[in-house]
C-alpha cells in the first residue's frame, strides 16, 4: 500500500521534527560488531557501547587519531538518535524492534555489484567459453576444465609477444598477464577473433552462383568463432600426459600460443579478413524485391 | 429516467463534502484537482447510458426485459406521458451485447467523472485478478468482442489506480463484475517467526528438492544434513549457491545454518537451500529483501522437468524418421 | 638369491602367467596331445570334439525357404526402399600423423612436480624454517618456507604430491598448525630419550595428512635424522612390482627387489650427507660387492646397482643405520597410505592363495616398528598417514584408530566396539594398531585459515581483501576449514 498518505508519513512532514527521519544515520547498536552466540544466555545484542578489550580480534578502530573529534560527533549523534527514538515512541512504535529497523548489521549498498547476483557470478567471457567447452551438458566438468585453464595461465611464464601479431590495443604488458588469467584469456580471444564473417548469398551472383558478402560480427559472435577455431586446433593436438587435466592443458597451451603469435588460428583470421576485403564490393548488394 | 440522471450528481456531491471534511491537507495538496460539477445537460438521448445505479439495477434484475406494454385504457390524462410506446429498460436493449454495453458505458461514465483524481504508481496498487475474456463471456452469456473487452479492462485498470483513500465506494460494486471469483493475491504467506531460541525456519524448493534451513545468529558454521558444506556438496559452485544469500549480504560470519534437504540432485538441493536460507535471513532482517532480490535469492525458480509425451522419445524428441 | 630367480616366473601375476603359457596346466595338456599322436588319432578332431559344433553346422546349412532366416539372407525386393542405415564414420587420415609420446612419458608428465611459480610475487617477510621453528608454539599460525637443500631432500623422498598446490607459489612454504607443533614436540621428546614415537596421522579427505607427514620429514632432515620414507604404500600391495619369496622364512615372506632398489636410491639421495659421514660397523656376507668394515654407508648403498641383491643391501643398510652405540642419529620411518598395507594384498602364492600385506618383507619391517614389536635403538619416530581418496574399505583399521583416539581422549565408555555382525575384521591389523598414538586432523581454525589466506594474497594468487568476512566465507566453503577444500574454493575457481 502507498506509504505516502499514511498518517505517520504525514506527521513526518511536520516542521517541528528536529531532523528528517529518513536521513537518520544507522543506529549505533547496529554498527557495533557484537554477536550473540547460539549458546550464550545473554540475548540482548543492543548494547550501545562495548569496551575495546571485548571487541573481537580483527576488529580495528578505523581512525584512532581523530578519536576526540569522533567522540564529540558521536555524542551529538547519540543525542539525536535518542530524540529519534523518543519520537518513535510518541508515534507508538517500538524503537528497539528489529522489524522497525529491519536489519541488524547494516545494509549492503544497493545496487549490488553484478557478480553478486547468483546467476552472474562469473565473468561473462569465462561463462561463454565454459559453455563452449561443455560437451553433453556436463557443465560441472566444463567449469572444472575452465578453472584448470585459468590456473595453467597463472603458472605459465609471461608470454613473449610477437610484434607481427599484435594483441588488442590497450592490453596490459605481457608481464601483467599471468597473474590476471581472466584478462589473459579475454585478450587472447579478442585479439584473434575475426571482425567479419563472409556470408555466401545463394544465387545472388547470377547464374546460380553464390555471392560473398562480408557481414560484421557482434562481440559475442566474434569470441565464439575465435574459441571454436582454438578448440579445433586443440582437438588435433596430441596430449602429453594422461588424466583429466590434459584437455585443459592443451587448451591453455594453445591460448599461450595465440598470445605469442605461434598459433595457426591467426592464419585463419588473416585468411578470412582477406576474403572479406576482396568481397567488399558486394557490400552494396541489395536483394531484389521478391516476386510471387 | 429523470431521477436516475440526477444520481451521478448526487453521487459526486456525496464525494466532495466528505473529502473536504476528512482530508483537508490532501485538498491543499491537490488544489489543481477539479471535480466535475453537476451534469449540465438536462436532456437525455436514448443512446445515452443511464447512471451507474441504473446499471446496477438492471444487473440485479438479471435478464433485461422490455418495459410492460402501455394499456391505453388505463390512461386518462395524456399530457404527462413522455413516450407513446413501451421503452426498454436498458438503452442497449437492441444491441447484441446489452449487458456488456451497459457496463461499458457505465464505466466510461465513471471515467469521465473520476478520471482526473490522483493515482498511485503501479507498484503500489492493490493487485487484483481480473476476469479473462472467456470467464466474462460465460458470466454475461454474450459474445463480447475481445477488443472491446480489452478497452473495458483498460478503463477499469485506470480507475483502479486512483488513490485508495479517494476511491468512491461505488467502485467496489462497479468492479465486482470484472473481478475473478477467486483472488489469488489475497493469499498471503504466513510470516516466518523467530522461535524462542532465535531460529528462523525458511523453506525453499527447486526442481524436485525441498530444503528446510534453520538460520540462527552465530559465527558462520553451516551444517547440511549433519554434514559440513564441503561434505554435502562436492562442487564448489554448489557450495557457493547454497550460502549465496549470506554471502551477497556479507553475513556469512554472522549466522549459523542448520539445514535439512531432500530430493533431487546436487544443483536442485543447493539452490533449494539458497531460497530457504534467504527466507530465514529475511525473517531476521526484513530490510535485506531488496538486496536479496538483486542477488537472485528470493524468486522461486518454477521450472521443472518437462513431461514426456506419447509419440515422442522424450519430452520433445521425435523418433527417428524411417522411410518405411 | 639365484634360487629365487627360477621361482619368479611362477610367481608372476596370474594374468602374466596366462600369457606366458609355460605353466603346469598347459604342460599337462601338451602331454595328453602327444599321447594321442602316438595312438594315431587325429589331433584336430580330438580338439574339436571337446567343443560344441552347433554354430558350425548352422552356418553350413541352407535355410529353408519361407523361414525368417531365408528372408534375412534373400536379396532385397525391388519394392523395398533403401533402409535407413548409419554409415560408419571414416577415420580422418588427412592430417599428418603426430608423434605419440614415448612409453613412460605420459606418466612422467602426470607425476611431475613443479615447486615454483615465477609469476607469483615473493612474499615479504617470509622466513625459512629452522631446526627449532616447528617446536615453537609462537610460530603457530605462521607460514614459513622450506630451505632449498631440504626441498631437494624432500623431492628425493617424494614427499611432495601432485595434488598439492606447490606449483602456484614462488617458494614452497608450509603453514604451522597447532597439530604440527604437537607432532614435532612428540618426535623430539622421543628422540631425546632414545624411544620410538609410533604415531598414525588420520583425518578426513584433504585435511593435510600428507602435508603433516611432509612437515615431520622436514623436521627430521633439519635435525639430521636418517629418513626412510615410503611415499605411496599403494605401490607395494597392488601387485604392480615384482615379488619373490625369501628363503628360510616361516611363514614365507616376500621381497620386492625392484621397489627396494628404488627406495635405496631415494634414501641415498635424501640422506647423502649422513651416509657419507657414517661408516659401517658390521661385515656383511652375500652382498653384490664386498664392503669392508669402516667404509662409508654411501658405499654400501652404492653397491645396489640392480634389483638383483637389492634386498640384501637394504637389509645390510638397515642393520647399519640402526646399529646401537655407534653414534647413529635418530631415524624417521614414515609411510603414506596406511590403508593400503592394512589389507590382503593383490599378490598370490604359488598355490594361488592371497598374500597378506604383512607377509611382504618391506611392509613387515614397517608394521613391526609401528606395532612396537621392534624399536629403533637410537630413538626416532615411525609415522604413518592414512589416505582417504582411493582407499580400500578397511573396517579393522578404522575401528582401531577410532578406539585409540577415544582412549586418548580418556573416554572409558565411549570407546567404539566392533560390530558383532560385521565381517572383515582382521586380527593382524588390530595387533599392529593396538598401541599407537593417533593424531586426527580436522579443519583449520579461523586464525590459521587467515594466516594461510594472507600468504595466498601476498603471493598474488588470491585477489581479494583478506578480512574477517572473506576468511569466514572461504572457511565455510571449505567445510569448516578443511585446508584442501579451502584451496579448491579459493585458488582453483573460475573467479578471482
Amino acid at each position: 500500500m502507498p506509504p505516502r498518505l499514511k498518517v505517520w508519513a504525514a506527521c513526518r512532514a511536520l516542521s517541528i521534527r528536529p531532523r528528517p527521519l529518513s536521513a537518520r544515520p544507522p543506529l549505533r547498536c547496529a554498527a557495533v560488531p557484537v554477536r550473540t552466540f547460539a549458546d550464550s544466555t545473554n540475548t540482548t545484542n543492543t548494547t550501545p557501547a562495548v569496551p575495546a578489550s571485548k571487541l573481537p580480534e580483527g576488529y580495528e578502530d578505523p581512525e584512532p587519531e581523530s578519536q576526540a573529534k569522533k567522540n564529540e560527533s558521536e555524542h551529538d549523534d547519540n543525542v539525536l538518535q535518542a530524540l529519534d527514538k523518543l519520537k518513535m515512541i510518541s508515534y507508538g512504535l517500538n524503537p528497539f524492534d528489529p522489524a522497525v529497523e529491519g536489519h541488524k548489521y547494516g545494509l549492503p549498498q544497493l545496487p549490488l555489484p553484478s557478480p553478486m547476483h547468483m546467476k552472474h557470478r562469473y565473468d561473462d567471457v569465462v561463462v561463454q567459453l565454459t559453455k563452449l567447452i561443455m560437451r553433453d551438458g556436463k557443465l560441472s566438468k566444463a567449469q572444472r576444465d575452465m578453472a584448470m585453464i585459468l590456473n595453467y595461465l597463472r603458472t605459465s611464464p609471461p608470454p613473449k609477444i610477437n610484434p607481427s601479431k599484435p594483441l588488442m590495443p590497450g592490453s596490459p604488458p605481457a608481464a601483467h598477464l599471468p597473474l590476471d588469467p581472466i584478462t589473459y584469456i579475454t585478450i587472447a580471444i579478442d585479439s584473434v577473433a575475426p571482425l567479419v564473417r563472409v556470408r555466401a548469398l545463394a544465387g545472388a551472383a547470377g547464374g546460380g552462383k553464390a555471392l560473398d558478402i562480408p557481414v560484421p560480427l557482434a562481440a559475442r559472435q566474434r569470441r565464439r568463432m575465435a574459441f571454436q577455431w582454438i578448440l579445433d586446433v586443440v582437438e588435433k593436438k596430441p596430449s602429453k600426459g594422461s588424466g583429466r587435466g590434459m584437455f585443459p592443458t592443451r587448451v591453455a597451451e594453445e591460448i599461450v600460443a595465440v598470445v605469442e603469435g605461434r598459433s595457426g588460428v591467426w592464419d585463419k583470421r588473416f585468411l578470412l579478413h582477406k576474403q572479406a576485403t576482396s568481397a567488399r564490393a558486394n557490400l552494396n548488394y541489395k536483394a531484389p524485391p521478391r516476386r510471387h | 429516467m429523470a431521477s436516475s440522471r440526477l444520481g451521478i450528481s448526487t453521487a459526486l456531491r456525496g464525494v466532495r463534502p466528505s473529502s473536504r471534511g476528512q482530508w483537508r491537507p490532501l485538498d491543499q495538496q491537490f488544489q489543481a484537482l477539479q471535480l466535475f460539477n453537476d451534469p449540465k445537460s438536462t436532456r437525455c438521448l436514448s443512446t445515452d447510458a443511464g447512471s451507474f445505479e441504473d446499471f446496477l439495477k438492471t444487473q440485479q434484475d438479471q435478464a433485461i426485459q422490455a418495459a410492460p406494454g402501455i394499456n391505453l385504457a388505463d390512461i386518462v390524462d395524456f399530457r404527462n406521458i413522455s413516450y407513446a410506446r413501451a421503452v426498454p429498460v436498458s438503452p442497449s436493449y437492441f444491441s447484441r451485447q446489452p449487458r456488456f454495453n451497459d457496463s461499458y458505458l457505465a464505466l466510461q461514465k465513471l471515467m469521465q467523472s473520476y478520471g482526473k483524481l490522483p493515482v498511485v504508481s503501479t507498484g503500489e496498487v492493490e493487485r487484483v485478478a481480473w476476469k479473462s475474456l472467456v470467464e466474462f463471456r460465460q458470466m454475461v452469456g454474450e459474445r463480447v468482442k475481445a477488443s472491446d473487452y480489452v478497452k473495458c479492462l483498460e478503463i477499469i485498470k485506470r480507475l483502479h489506480r486512483i488513490h485508495p483513500e479517494l476511491k468512491p465506494p461505488i467502485f467496489v460494486e462497479a468492479f465486482q463484475a470484472f473481478k475473478r471469483d477467486i483472488q489469488p493475491f489475497t493469499n498471503k504467506p504466513n510470516p516466518i517467526r523467530i522461535d524462542w531460541v532465535g531460529r528462523a525456519l525458511g523453506i525453499g524448493r527447486r526442481k524436485s528438492s525441498v530444503a528446510r534451513a534453520y538460520v540462527i545468529e552465530g559465527n558462520g558454521e553451516v551444517l547440511i544434513n549433519g554434514k559440513t558444506l564441503a561434505d554435502a556438496f562436492g562442487r564448489v559452485h554448489d557450495r557457493e549457491s547454497a550460502v549465496w544469500a549470506l554471502r551477497a549480504t556479507d553475513r556469512l560470519d554472522k549466522y549459523n545454518v542448520w539445514a535439512l534437504v531432500a530430493g533431487g540432485g546436487t544443483t536442485g538441493q543447493a539452490e533449494a537451500l539458497t531460497l530457504a536460507i534467504a527466507k530465514g535471513l529475511m525473517a531476521h532482517e526484513p530490510a535485506l529483501k531488496p538486496a536479496l532480490r538483486r542477488a537472485g535469492c528470493v524468486t522461486r525458480d518454477m521450472r521443472r522437468v518437462e513431461r514426456k509425451k506419447h509419440g515422442r522419445v522424450k519430452a520433445r524428441k521425435m523418433p527417428t524418421w524411417v522411410k518405411r | 638369491m639365484s634360487a629365487s630367480n627360477c621361482l619368479r616366473c611362477c610367481l608372476l601375476r596370474p594374468s602374466v602367467v596366462g600369457r606366458a603359457g609355460a605353466t603346469a596346466a598347459t604342460a599337462k595338456a601338451s602331454a595328453a596331445a602327444t599321447a594321442r599322436l602316438r595312438q594315431g588319432m587325429p589331433l584336430a578332431a580330438a580338439a574339436a570334439a571337446s567343443f560344441s559344433t552347433t554354430a558350425n553346422r548352422g552356418a553350413n546349412q541352407k535355410p529353408k525357404p519361407g523361414t525368417k532366416a531365408a528372408e534375412r539372407n534373400a536379396p532385397p525386393s525391388i519394392r523395398q526402399g533403401k533402409l535407413f542405415t548409419i554409415k560408419k564414420k571414416k577415420k580422418n587420415d588427412s592430417g599428418a600423423r603426430v608423434k605419440s609420446p614415448l612409453p613412460g612419458e605420459r606418466k612422467a608428465f602426470r607425476k611431475r612436480i613443479l615447486l615454483s611459480n615465477t609469476n607469483a610475487l615473493p612474499v615479504p617477510g617470509l622466513t625459512d624454517l629452522g631446526a627449532e621453528s616447528m617446536l615453537d608454539p609462537s610460530n603457530v599460525c605462521k607460514v614459513l618456507s622450506l630451505p632449498d637443500d631440504v626441498v631437494d631432500q624432500l623431492r628425493a623422498d617424494e614427499a611432495f604430491k601432485t595434488t598439492q598446490c606447490w606449483s602456484m607459489f614462488r617458494k614452497p612454504s608450509i603453514l604451522i598448525r597447532t597439530e604440527t607443533v604437537d607432532l614435532i614436540t612428540r618426535m623430539h621428546a622421543a628422540a631425546k630419550t632414545n624411544k620410538t614415537l609410533r604415531l598414525v596421522l588420520t583425518g578426513d579427505r584433504v585435511t593435510g595428512k600428507s602435508l603433516m607427514l611432509l612437515q615431520a620429514i622436514t623436521q627430521a632432515h633439519l635435525n639430521d635424522w636418517l629418513v626412510v620414507n615410503i611415499p605411496d604404500a599403494q605401490e607395494l600391495t597392488t601387485a604392480c612390482t615384482e615379488y619373490a619369496p625369501i628363503l628360510d622364512t616361516e611363514p614365507i615372506q616376500y621381497m620386492q627387489q625392484n621397489y627396494v632398489l628404488k627406495l635405496i636410491q631415494a634414501i641415498k639421495k635424501s640422506n647423502e650427507k649422513l651416509l657419507l659421514k657414517l661408516t659401517t660397523v658390521f661385515s656383511h656376507a652375500g652382498l653384490p660387492q664386498n664392503i669392508p668394515i669402516k667404509s662409508p654407508l654411501m658405499q654400501l648403498a652404492n653397491s645396489a646397482k640392480e634389483a638383483e641383491g637389492a634386498w640384501a643391501v637394504f637389509q645390510a643398510m638397515w642393520q647399519e643405520m640402526t646399529a646401537q652405540g655407534h653414534g647413529r642419529p635418530p631415524m624417521l620411518l614414515s609411510l603414506d597410505g596406511l590403508t593400503h598395507i592394512m589389507r590382503i594384498s593383490d599378490y598370490r602364492t604359488p598355490a594361488f592363495n592371497p598374500i597378506h600385506s604383512h607377509d611382504l618383507a618391506l611392509v613387515r619391517l614397517f608394521t613391526d616398528h609401528l606395532s612396537g614389536a621392534t624399536s629403533l635403538p637410537n630413538g626416532g619416530a615411525v609415522i604413518a598417514a592414512t589416505n582417504r581418496n582411493n582407499a580400500p574399505r578397511n573396517p579393522s583399521m578404522e575401528l582401531a584408530l577410532a578406539q585409540r583416539e577415544a582412549e586418548q581422549l580418556g573416554g572409558g565408555k565411549d570407546v567404539p566396539q566392533p560390530q558383532p555382525y560385521l565381517k572383515g575384521y582382521d586380527e593382524r591389523v588390530e595387533a599392529v594398531l593396538r598401541n599407537v598414538q593417533v593424531i586426527k586432523l580436522q579443519g583449520l581454525s579461523k586464525l590459521e585459515a587467515r594466516a594461510l589466506m594472507e600468504y595466498w594474497a601476498a603471493s598474488g594468487v588470491l585477489r581479494i581483501t583478506v578480512d574477517e568476512k572473506s576468511v569466514t566465507e572461504k572457511w565455510a566453503l571449505g567445510g569448516s576449514g578443511v585446508v584442501g577444500e579451502m584451496e579448491r574454493a579459493s585458488l582453483l575457481t573460475m573467479r578471482f
